[in-house]
């Protein structure tokens, strides 16, 4: 650990931080992310309300707290289930070719054919509003995103002479994929996943603002900074802090993306 | 030849097929296909070092890849201590693993890259189940050893080592199986010279202390001369001439091994070749010439030579495709 870049220290750090702040942080709050006050509605942040209470009298601070859990939640189901999806289908597509080869990428042709938040939005308006149709849209259209870059890599791997050798060592194809294959082909799945979190939030966030993802009262950032977004000229806290929320998880992952690319890639050229 | 051999290669045919557009294939055009391997037969010894030599894009690699049953040929057979490698079935073919092995050109993409030298070299001795899960590390540490690296290197990834180290390291996971025949293809082509001498010598202990016999895929003359009793001259996928490494070299019968002695350099300076060089690439693969393939550079091709040469056996165990073959070796 010691010989970690400092940006991966960084990321590391910060995401261990937002992970603690998800878990234990609604613990150390008295207020109710739902509860409404309306004596105290849109008062600017002051020590009883740190970022301020939005237009029904709800802590902001609260809020943007238990957002925590439920946009790190969407980043995790946004990615994980696309992530094995799609790199599963890469590494069977890359090595084996042939027909499953040629049925999986025109699939990702039509998946990608439209705007990736124009497809999410088109699938969930179908599906319904709402968390759990949120992730299956999302899955429906990035596991592109990880099928194309696996299935690249494995291109460029399984023509390696260590793969022939393992061939010719008589290993059987699952030993191969596995022990030969997968681990020279999963750092930029890996590294790129770090960074789709990000693209994930972001997505939760706007879905919800459009009132397709999380639904009312829910804590979310994209709902708290629509919320606010009709009293932006009067309380410019409400949108403002849910969305530098936002921008700290997004830097914190991208560092972390930045430390993970420089620790697993360069002298591995080869 | 007293012997069986252990390796037999009679009459190989391969072509590899060219794409054609979909236009040409409906117009009814032929197929056309790179001739990669034709009538190719040799044999090898047990114990025997076979070199095999040509041009680059002459059919060695693909020759190499059929022994190791990694491609299936067009036509012919190969039979590996009698048995026709095409027919195995599989516990067949898992005990066919063990007796053929392979030696890597690219020291830098044989080894994989996640994966330290002792796991690399331990991963097959378990599969195959060479020795008793108990005795595997002494059996890397053994093989390091016998290849000339401490048996520290084990707990090294592939980066930490050099090139020469690496091909120690291949050769080491090739020797891991106990095989009795090793194809090395350029297996020191990749190295600096002076690391390229050590590996040969290696090789030339290897084979000298384990019965190993080799077939040496080479461009290089020199290698071949130094490693190989036998040797096979390939020129655009057949087999020109065959014989006894020193014979063939000091007396060569087929033009195309004389063009290619030829062409050596030598280290003395006043020594002067008497051979012209050898003129022009080779023809393409795709459309070889009819007859000879190799009288459309030949300095001595004639009119008959438009007709398929006959293989004239020589004295000493040789044989040349050359009309003239026996004109030349008196």
């Amino acid at each position: 650990m010691r010989n970690w870049p400092r940006n991966l220290k960084l990321g590391v750090g910060l995401l261990i931080a937002w992970i603690l702040l998800a878990v234990f942080g609604p613990m150390l709050l008295t207020g109710d992310p739902t509860t409404m006050d309306l004596m105290h509605s849109l008062h600017p942040p002051s020590l009883a309300f740190p970022f301020g209470t939005d237009n029904l009298g709800r802590g902001v601070f609260t809020r943007v707290v238990y957002g925590t859990r439920l946009d790190l939640q969407i980043g995790l189901f946004c990615v994980v289930p696309v992530f094995i999806i799609g790199t599963t289908i890469g590494i069977i597509g890359g090595y084996f070719g042939g027909f499953f080869d040629g049925l999986s990428m025109r699939l990702a042709d039509v998946a990608v054919a439209f705007p990736f938040l124009v497809a999410v939005i088109a699938i969930v308006a179908v599906l319904g509003p709402g968390l759990t149709n949120m992730y299956i849209a999302v899955a429906v259209v990035n596991w592109v995103s990880y099928a194309r870059i696996t299935r690249s890599e494995i291109l460029v791997v399984k023509q390696m002479d260590y793969v022939q050798a393992a061939n010719i060592l008589g290993f059987g194809n699952t030993r191969i994929l596995a022990r030969h294959v997968l681990p020279n082909v999963i750092t930029q799945s890996l590294i790129y996943a770090s960074s789709d979190v990000i693209l994930a939030v972001f997505t939760g966030s706007s879905l919800g603002f459009l009132g397709l993802g999380a639904q009312p009262p829910a804590a979310e950032w994209g709902l708290i900074i629509a919320d606010g977004y009709s009293f932006v000229s009067q309380a410019p806290w409400i949108s403002a802090f849910p969305g530098l929320a936002i921008v700290a998880l997004a830097v914190s992952f991208s560092l972390l993306g930045d430390g993970l690319a420089d620790v697993l890639r360069p002298e591995l050229g080869r | 030849m007293a012997e069986t051999p252990l390796l037999s290669v009679q009459a190989l045919y391969k072509y590899f097929p060219l794409r054609r557009p979909l236009m040409a294939a409906l117009a009814g055009q032929a197929q056309r296909r790179v001739q990669a391997a034709h009538n190719v037969g040799f044999t090898i010894a047990p114990r025997e070092s076979f070199g095999l030599v040509g041009e680059s894009g002459c059919g060695k690699t693909t020759l190499g890849r059929m022994v190791l049953g990694l491609l299936p040929p067009d036509d012919g057979v190969i039979l590996f201590d009698g048995q026709d490698i095409a027919r195995l079935d599989a516990a067949g073919k898992r005990a066919l693993r063990r007796q053929v092995q392979m030696v890597f050109q690219d020291p830098y993409s044989s080894l994989n890259p996640r994966m330290r030298i002792g796991a690399a070299i331990a991963e097959p001795i378990r599969l195959h189940g060479v020795v008793p899960s108990g005795e595997v590390a002494e059996e890397v540490a053994r093989l390091l050893q016998r290849v000339g690296l401490p048996a520290s290197a084990g707990a090294r990834y592939p980066s930490e080592l050099s090139g020469g180290q690496r091909q120690r390291v291949g050769i080491a996971r090739a020797l891991s199986l106990r095989p009795r025949l090793l194809v090395a293809d350029e297996a020191v082509s990749g190295l600096d010279v002076s690391v390229r001498a050590q590996v040969l010598n290696l090789l030339a202990d290897l084979r000298r202390d384990l019965g190993l016999a080799l077939m040496f895929i080479s461009h290089d003359l020199g290698v071949i001369e130094y490693l190989c009793e036998t040797v096979g001259v390939m020129y655009l996928g057949t087999m020109v001439e065959n014989g006894p490494t020193a014979a063939v070299f000091a007396h060569p019968a087929h033009p195309y091994t004389r063009a290619l002695l030829a062409a050596v350099p030598r280290a003395d300076p006043s020594a002067v070749s008497s051979e012209a060089p050898l003129a022009g690439e080779p023809p393409s693969a795709v459309d070889p010439p009819s007859g000879c393939p190799f009288r459309t550079r030949c300095p001595e091709a004639r009119s008959i030579c438009e007709t398929p040469p006959p293989r004239v056996t020589l004295p000493g165990r040789r044989w040349a495709a050359c009309h003239f073959a026996a004109d030349h070796v008196q």
